[in-house]
């Protein structure tokens, strides 16, 4: 019963943030609402069983929400501020949210807040689109390229893209299961003792079963509600071809791949490097920094720079107000 | 094996089909004028036939080009742009045919020192013709070939219509033999032999705005 905070989260996240994935594809009708939908749900439930841990780990390292109803009221707040801020039209990050709702449990419960983990995961925030721009630079220069002097005829091109558009889908769906999948789940790892399930020679942890059940919630998101915004996102968010479209996407699942996988951290860190921290970011936030670094390629004509300090003004105004419900449900004794 | 790439290579074959029709197109409406104005009546009319068999068999292909592009949603940025630059390329051939049936029904009297003039502007606009297609084929292959195809069509365009020019002039102003109905009928021919260039050429600046739009 608990845990519907955690599935309403996970609901509205497959709603929404399949459409930073796979909304491109369709609104374009480069591929179709079925396909992208059946792809997403799979590699988002496989990314998040897989790959979902690291986030998780650093979310609990925030403040260990310790009963049910408790993770109950941190995942409800931040669906509540989620789905209000998104009414009124402010930009809105799950993950800041759900952050802001653990860190308003940890003042009202006395439980201190980890501020090395609390820095890390705000210096993550702030460098998610910067990342995602990083990343996009390079690849539309190299897709500029290609687009100019391939002989490839158009036709084939098309059949080309649309392969890519499902195969960077799948990877962005991966990555955003194994990235967003601790904001849906990861607040009920403390609270909830499930045992070991062993199949076919694998076993599986009761977080892994947490995040198999998140998954599937984010599913519902994506099959009910998701192809609505996937047309909007496709249409009015961002204009851009086929083409730049892949690259925004890849970008994107780059960046929330580097923020979620504990093998490329472990990598980093192997080579003497700072490890990467294994932090949930906002996959729209990564959008929108790859749709500049493009915008900055062509020249910076076009670019929005009101979406910058909306984004800046999102990164405080969320979690304060996720943190403040959350404060608000517990004093009246939710 | 299935391909990915069926669908593709069966409508680039069509594509290619459409393309092959035009550039014929443009030798037949040459060659057809040639006939015409040295008095070869039999090979002008065997062109006339072509050249309408020619005509349908490019509406059909262009059909059927629309027809899979919608329908398999391919290139969903470009296809309306495609479509309507294929349907430019298409009016090239519908032109060329209508020019020959108006010969062929008016029957204009041109008169010996104007025959070299026809015959050359009759080349020029197929010539014309013929580079505007090809750089509409090699638009969906490559930009880099389809630049100069599409800068030759305009400079094409621009010496037809001096010559055009240069035909009227010379009717109007030096053969006081015509009467002023002839000189019109000549006037009225080397318009619709020019006007096969006018369309070339708007085909070329379609195609340029396509370029630049997606290359640039």
């Amino acid at each position: 019963m608990y845990l519907i905070g955690g599935l309403f989260l996970g609901w509205s996240l497959g709603a929404n943030d399949a459409a930073n994935v796979f909304g491109t594809a369709v609104g374009s009708r480069m591929v179709r609402f079925r396909t992208a939908a059946i792809m997403c749900s799979l590699f988002m439930i496989f990314g998040a069983v897989v790959q979902g841990s690291g986030g998780a780990e650093t979310l609990n390292s925030l403040g260990s929400v310790g009963s049910l109803r408790d993770a109950f009221i941190v995942t409800i707040s931040a669906a509540i501020t989620v789905f209000g801020m998104s009414y009124f039209g402010l930009p809105v990050s799950t993950s800041q949210a759900v952050v802001g709702a653990i860190i308003g449990w940890n003042l009202f419960a006395g439980m201190p807040t980890d501020a090395i983990v609390l820095k890390k995961i705000l210096l993550t925030w702030i460098l998610c689109p910067f990342l995602a721009a990083m990343f996009a630079i390079p690849l539309f220069a190299l897709m500029k390229i290609y687009v100019k002097y391939t002989s490839i005829h158009l036709l084939k091109q098309d059949a080309i893209l649309r392969w890519g558009l499902l195969a960077i889908g799948a990877f962005g769906s991966f990555s955003l299961g194994a990235n967003n999948i601790a904001n849906v789940m990861g607040v009920f790892i403390p609270s909830v003792a499930l045992q070991d399930i062993g199949f076919a020679g694998l076993t599986f942890s009761g977080a892994k079963q947490l995040f198999f059940i998140g998954a599937l919630a984010i599913a519902a998101g994506v099959f009910t509600f998701s192809a609505r915004t996937m047309k909007t996102v496709g249409g009015k968010l961002f204009k851009l071809s086929p083409e730049s479209a892949l690259i925004v996407v890849l970008a994107h699942s780059l960046v929330l791949f580097v923020f979620s996988s504990s093998w490329l951290s472990a990598f980093v860190s192997g080579l003497g490097l700072p490890s990467i921290p294994l932090v949930p970011v906002s996959s729209s936030q990564a959008i929108v920094g790859a749709i500049i670094g493009i915008g900055l390629m062509r020249g910076g004509y076009g670019i929005n720079y009101k979406v910058l300090g909306e984004i800046s003004i999102g990164w405080v105004a969320t979690p304060v107000a996720s943190a403040l419900l959350v404060l608000g449900m517990l004093s009246v004794g939710l | 094996m299935i391909s990915p790439f069926r669908k593709a290579n069966a409508i680039i074959d069509t594509m290619d089909g459409f393309f092959d029709i035009i550039e014929r197109s443009g030798y037949l409406f040459n060659n057809s004028i040639k006939d015409f104005l040295s008095g070869n009546e039999e090979h002008f009319q065997t062109g006339l036939a072509e050249i309408r068999i020619a005509e349908k068999k490019a509406d059909a292909l262009l059909k059927e080009i629309e027809h899979s592009l919608y329908k398999y949603s391919l290139m969903p940025e470009l296809r309306s742009d495609v479509m309507r630059m294929m349907q430019r390329v298409d009016d090239i051939v519908d032109t060329m045919k209508e020019v020959l049936v108006q010969f062929d029904v008016e029957r204009p009297n041109i008169p010996d020192v104007l025959i070299a003039p026809f015959i050359q502007l009759s080349e020029i606009s197929s010539e014309c013709a013929s580079r505007a297609s090809a750089g509409a084929k090699y638009f969906f292959r490559n930009s880099a070939d389809a630049r100069p195809c599409i800068q030759h069509a305009i400079e094409l365009e621009s010496k037809a219509d001096d010559l055009a020019e240069k035909i009227k002039r010379r009717a109007f102003h030096e053969l006081h033999e015509l009467s002023l109905p002839e000189k019109f009928h000549i006037r009225y021919f080397t318009l619709h032999v020019e006007s096969v260039s006018d369309i070339a050429k708007s085909v070329a600046y379609t195609l340029n705005l396509m370029l630049v739009k997606r290359f640039e």
